[in-house]
Formats: C-alpha cells, structure tokens, sequence
C-alpha cells in the first residue's frame, strides 16, 4: 500500500483528526501574531518590512484557512474523505507558513541561531510534504485510478520521505543555507535549487493526470490554473529573497479550487432540493387546499391542513362529494417518510377515492383498495386510514377504521371525546383483510377531528404531547369553526413542539355537520285516484304559504297530479298499493324536490312516447300528454328502478 | 266540478264550474260521449275553471274530435292559467278559442 493511501485511510478512520487539525491552525495563526508582538517588543533589530508584509499575509491566509475549516463542518458527512484530505492540506500549508513566519521573526537575532536553523529546515521538510499533499489532494479531485498514478504514487511518496528528510542534511552541512554569527539566514546558491526538484516533479504529475483525467473539463481546468498560480509566485519569489509570497498564494489557490469545486456539488445539492419542492407541491396540490371548499354548501364547514416533517411526507388528507348527498373524508398516514412514502400515498389516495366515487361502502372500499396494494407492494408499505362517507341529510357517518387513530367527536352540547371505534387491520398488509364498518351520527352542530400520529406524538423535552392534551386543547377551542380549530390546534403544537424538530408529518381535518338546511316531509298514501288532492295539499300548500308565483304552483300541480295519477291508475292494476311522497324546499337555491316512490310495475315515465303534435285531431291519440306537461314544465326528472320500487325525483326551482 | 249545459236547439252552451282533473274528467268524458248526439254548435264555456289536468284535456280533445264530425266547437272564456296548458301541449293548434 502505498504512503498515499495509508495516509487518507487514517484520515477517513480516526474522527480526531479534523478536530486536531483545526486546533493546529488556529495555535499557529495565535503563535505567529504573538511571536511578532514578542520580536516587535523585545528584538534586537527591527523587523524587515518585507518580512512585515511576508508574515502579514501568512496570518491572514492561516485564518482564511480557518474559516474555510469551520465552514466545510457541515459538509463532512456528504463529502466524506475529500474533504478530509482537503483539510489535511490547508493544515500543511498553515504549518509552512507557520514555521517560515517564525523564521522570519527570529532572523537576525544572534542568540537564536540554533532555533533559526531547526526553523528554516522545518520550512523545507514541510514544503515537501505539502508539495506532495496536493498531489494527493489533485489525484482525488481528479478521479484518477490509471496505473500510471499508481505509479507516480509510488514513486512520489518515496521521493516525498527523501525531500522531507533532505533539509536535515543542513545540521551538518550547509546544502540548502546557512546562519552567520549575526544569527541571519543566507542561501547556499549553489545547491538551493535541490528543493525545487520534488516541487517540479509533482507539478509534472499533476500535469500528466490532468490530461490522463476523465473528470469534466472544468476540474481540470480549475486544477491546471490554479497550479499554476502558487508556481508563478515561486519563481517570482526566487528573486526577492524575504519577500515570500509563494506560501500564501498557495493557500489562497487551494481555497479557490476548492471554492470551485464546491460550487458544483452545491449547484446538483440544489437541482436535488428543486426537485424534492416540486414534489412537495405537487403532494400538496394533491390534497384538496383550497378553503373554504365548498362555500355553497351550508350542510356542513370542512378544513384540514398537512404539514410535512420533511420534504414531502406520507400523511394524507382527502374529502369529496360523492353525489349531492354524500361527502365521502380520507385521513391517512403511510407508513415511511419521504420521497417513497408520498408516491405511495399517491396511489393509496388515487385509489381511496376512485373506489369510493364508484359507490361502494367504506368498507368495500378498503377492501378492493387493500387487495390492489397488496398486488405490487415490494416496498412493504402500509397506510393507516380512517374512510367516512356522511351523509349530508341525516348527518350519519359510514366510516371504516383501518389502523388509524380513534377520531374525535363533539356532539352539541358535549365535550370532545374520543371514539373508541373498532379497528381494522392496516391497508398494504395481507390481501385477505377483511374490514367492518360502524354507523356514527352527527347532530347538527357535532363536530369530527381526525389526524395522525404526528399531533399526539409531536415531542418537546417534556415528552409527548398526547392524547389527553389533544383532547384537552379541542375542547379550549370547541367554539371555533373547523379552520380556526384547526390553525389554533397548530399552533398550540407548534408551541409545544418550540425549538425541537417536528419528527413526523402533522395532518388534522376538522369538519362540522351544521345539517340539512331544508327539512323532508314525507307521507303515504294508497295509491288511488280519490287520494290525489289529500297528496297533492301539502306541497301546494307550502307552495303557496312561501307566496311562490301562481303560474309555478300551478305547473307543480298539473304536473304532479299527472304523476300521482300515473301511480294510482296504472302501478298497481289490478292490484292495490301505497304510494310514498317526499317533498323538500331547498333554499339556496330555492327548489322544489319531490321523491315520488311506488312497488309497482316497472314504468320508467321518461321513456313514454311524446305525443305527436302534427297529426289531425281525430289520429290524435290521448296518451302521453300528461308526462308530457311533466317534462315541459319541471326543470329536472330522474327516474330509478330500486329494487322492487319505481323511485322518481323530480325538481322544479321556484 | 259541475257541469251546467243549456241547449237550444243544435246548440248547445256547457258551462263547467271547478277544477277539469283527474277525479272529475270522467265525468266531462262521459259527458261528451252521451249528450252531444244532435248537437251541431258546442261552445264550452270554461269562465268557472282555473284548472284542467290532463285527464281533463283528454276529454277536451274527445270533445273536438265529436265535433268535427258534426258541427263546430268554440271554448270560452279560458282563464290565464288554463291557457297556459293549452299552449304547452298544443291544443291552441286545433281548439277554436275565443
């Protein structure tokens, strides 16, 4: 194995490093200051001011080094060994600063010559090292695994241990420099340049795996300039002996191609996290948001809201009507989190509610829902739900529980408590989950809350909030409409949670059951022609108390008598039979709805043939006027065959 | 409903009092199908009526249709509402209203 990669291995394993790391930088920026202030105060000869310049800059690159550190913290974990090795980097090149600052402070004082060659020989051996750090740093940027950078592998963290060790030659024999009894700091010209060997060797390297590179042009690119910044400040540097900028440049290069780097990485982090708040408003837009939702009808108020713990959750909410009668509410809660959880509560929700549109029951619903899922389930994900269909007449709730969290029901009158349902087993499990369902019913003025676990488990140092406290905070804010107990309720978590991170998605419905805002009269009658007056009085008489137009009343009349005796005349014969009557007077908008509902023959009155008007009086047949006048003049007629009854609907609005 | 006729010679004045519907068009039907036999000018005079269903206008139109055969047949007096349902099922068309 070669020096390489023994050294990013213990970088990657011991989790001690990047702290020491740090600790190192941030002594030497310290020790450098302090040192100068000490030589300012106390040295023998004043500070050359090119030395001034030399270590101002070094300070100032360290602490840039520093703050790169400390703003790379949070990208340790995505980023992994890179920037490790990056890190490693910056501290070698702060340690060479380190030494070749100190040796600048000490020249030239006499009593410290020792001290200023064991300096000056740091400087060389750690100029090595970091020579040899940004070929290690370049190779990872680069992506290279070619044989060929093996090689240079080799052979570079052998040359590397020569170069480090080389400088210590000086302590016998003047290769590199030597100190005059003044205690100054002298270049051997002669053999200086030996240092430079290993420096163009790696800059040779770096050159060949920047064309051996696969990586994106741009990666190289950024590699080859900014090499080539700290080698124009060398040679420059060569000249002016004192002035050594060549350390500093470095470091401001690495942190420019590291800046470089980053931007990249930064750039995909922020396609990914586009992407994921497309998702999430997609997820939204989902659930039925916009309240209220229903602003024309009276018969009840609904709110609900969901808020996601990540990006995109697996909670779900959902209500529509089913027909004008019937509001079918969906709350649900996926099993996972995240990108999956929420596609998984796509279809759940496509399904759900499909399946109740086609009318079957809550429970047939979760059934045929159930079965679909367990089909192609390879994730084996689940969702709790809790399905409802009220009924928008009588205020009655068929729901199914499957796994999902007890709602709680107000009653007028009442406190919010909870409904100890019975519980089926989860949708997404077995195929075979058989699920029962249970009658609720709301009186006028009841409210529902559902949610998920998300409420009673939402957590702050005192524990969870829990379901006594969920209770409790419903019945503070049992006078509030759906949207504002729903918003407080947020809130009040919102509180409790404080500081803490919201764990798990929070979805909460609140729907109130104000009732039907038109009351049914219904009746019965035999259905027999000397009954038609006594059936038609107490509609003609509402009518008439509401001072509706005469010519309305009068086609209402014309019209039902045709149907009531329709009924009387033909249902029964020869038998005899009642016939029910329903009536209602909806008020917004004003309308007339009559159920008429017989157990006799088939007749589907709209399919009765229209009399024709073209032939002369003595072909003109007899029949059909009636239904006739019917259809002229009602606004809406339905006709169903139910069972054994002949159920006909018909709508006149006033 | 009642039925109040007045002939004179060939011609004959029915005047009907109430409600022309269910109930009480067989009874008109029977009339027209019993007492018309000689009659050569009908009028049926409709003043006391604000309502014919159509069982009512079933006979109306028996009536026509006896008439045609052998004479004329005016109605009279026809109220706003009754009119109404003249004009929906098209007995306008056929019925001499004045």
């Amino acid at each position: 194995m070669a020096f390489e990669s023994r050294l990013t291995a213990l970088l990657n394993k011991k989790k001690w490093i990047i702290p020491l790391l740090f600790a190192f930088m941030c002594f030497y920026a310290v020790a450098t200051i302090l040192a100068t202030e000490l030589k300012l105060a106390f040295g023998s000869s004043p500070l050359d001011p090119k030395f001034a310049f030399s270590i101002g800059g070094e300070v100032c690159a360290t602490i840039v080094a520093i703050m790169m550190t400390i703003s790379l913290l949070p990208s340790y974990k995505r980023q992994g060994s890179y920037t490790r090795i990056f890190v490693t980097l910056l501290t070698a090149g702060c340690s060479l600063m380190f030494f070749d600052s100190m040796q600048m402070l000490i020249d030239g004082e006499a009593d410290f010559a020792l001290m200023n060659k064991i300096l000056s020989i740091c400087v060389f051996s750690v100029e090595s090292f970091f020579v040899f750090f940004f070929w290690v740093y370049a190779t990872y940027a680069l992506k290279n695994d070619s044989k060929t950078t093996d090689i240079f592998n080799y052979v570079l963290s052998a040359l590397c241990v020569i170069f480090v060790l080389i400088p210590f030659v000086n302590l016998f024999y003047p290769l590199y420099f030597t100190i005059d009894e003044f205690g100054i700091y002298h270049r051997n010209h002669d053999t200086w340049w030996i240092c430079r060997i290993f420096m163009i060797l790696v800059a040779i390297c770096v050159i060949i795996s920047i064309f051996l590179s696969k990586e994106s042009r741009k990666t190289k690119l950024v590699i080859s300039v900014f090499m080539g910044l700290p080698f124009a400040a060398i040679a420059g540097g060569g000249f002016q002996y004192g002035l050594s900028i060549t350390y500093t440049t470095m470091m401001v290069s690495l942190v420019l191609i590291y800046v470089m780097q980053f931007s990249d990485t930064e750039r995909d982090l922020y396609s990914t996290n586009r992407e994921l708040g497309l998702a999430t408003n997609i997820q939204k837009n989902m659930l039925p948001s916009i309240f209220p939702a229903f602003p024309d009808r009276k018969e009840f108020d609904i709110y609900a809201l969901m808020s996601p713990a990540k990006e995109v959750g697996g909670d779900f909410y959902d209500f529509f009507l089913i027909d004008d009668t019937h509001l079918g509410i969906v709350m649900a809660d996926v099993s996972d989190k995240g990108v999956p959880a929420a596609l998984f509560m796509m279809a759940s929700k496509i399904m759900i509610q499909n399946f109740t549109l086609l009318g079957q029951s809550p429970k047939q619903v979760l059934e045929s829902a159930n079965k679909q899922i367990c089909m192609n389930n390879q994730l084996e994900m689940f969702v709790t739900v809790w399905l409802g269909i009220l009924d928008l007449k009588t205020g009655i709730i068929t729901a199914t529980n499957a796994g999902h969290e007890k709602p709680i029901i107000k009653q007028p009158g009442k406190d919010f408590e909870i409904l100890n349902d019975k519980h089926g087993f989860v949708v997404g499990g077995f195929a075979s989950t058989k699920y029962s369902e249970y009658e609720i019913k709301l009186e006028k003025g009841a409210k529902l809350f559902l949610y998920t676990d998300g409420v009673p488990e939402a957590t702050s140092s005192e524990g969870q909030f829990g379901m006594e406290r969920t209770v409790e905070t419903l019945n503070k804010l049992q006078a509030e409409d759906p949207s504002n107990l729903v918003k407080h309720m947020k809130e009040t978590l919102d509180q409790y949670v404080g500081n803490n991170d919201q764990f798990d998605d929070i979805t909460m419905l609140c729907l109130e059951f104000k009732g039907c805002d038109s009351d049914i009269i219904s009746y019965e009658f035999p259905a027999e022609v000397n009954n038609i007056d006594a059936m038609l009085d107490p509609i003609i008489s509402t009518l008439e108390t509401m001072n509706v137009e005469h010519k309305t009343v009068h086609q209402i009349h014309l019209s039902l008598e045709e149907l009531f005796a329709n009924v009387a005349n033909y249902a029964y014969c020869p038998d005899k039979g009642n016939i029910h009557i329903e009536f209602e007077i909806k008020k917004d908008p004003k309308e007339l709805v009559v159920k008429i509902v017989d157990e006799g023959k088939p007749f589907n009155p709209l399919e009765s043939e229209e009399p024709d008007f073209t032939t002369s009086v003595q072909d003109r047949k007899i029949g059909g006027l009636g239904l006739f006048i019917v259809k002229k003049t009602m606004d809406d007629i339905k006709y169903v065959r139910d069972g054994n009854k002949n159920v006909l609907v018909i709508k006149k609005k006033l | 409903m009642n039925l109040k006729p007045q002939k004179n010679n060939d011609k004959l004045v029915l005047a009907v009092e109430g409600r022309i519907d269910t109930t009480t068009a067989p009874a008109l039907t029977e009339f027209f199908q019993n007492e018309m036999n000689d009659v050569k000018d009908f009028e049926l005079d409709l003043a006391q009526v604000d309502y014919v269903s159509s069982a009512g206008l079933r006979a109306i139109l028996l009536a026509q249709k006896i008439m045609e055969k052998q004479g004329k047949m005016v109605v009279s007096h026809v109220c706003k509402e009754v009119m109404e349902t003249f004009e929906l099922t098209c007995f306008t068309d056929f019925l001499t209203i004045i």
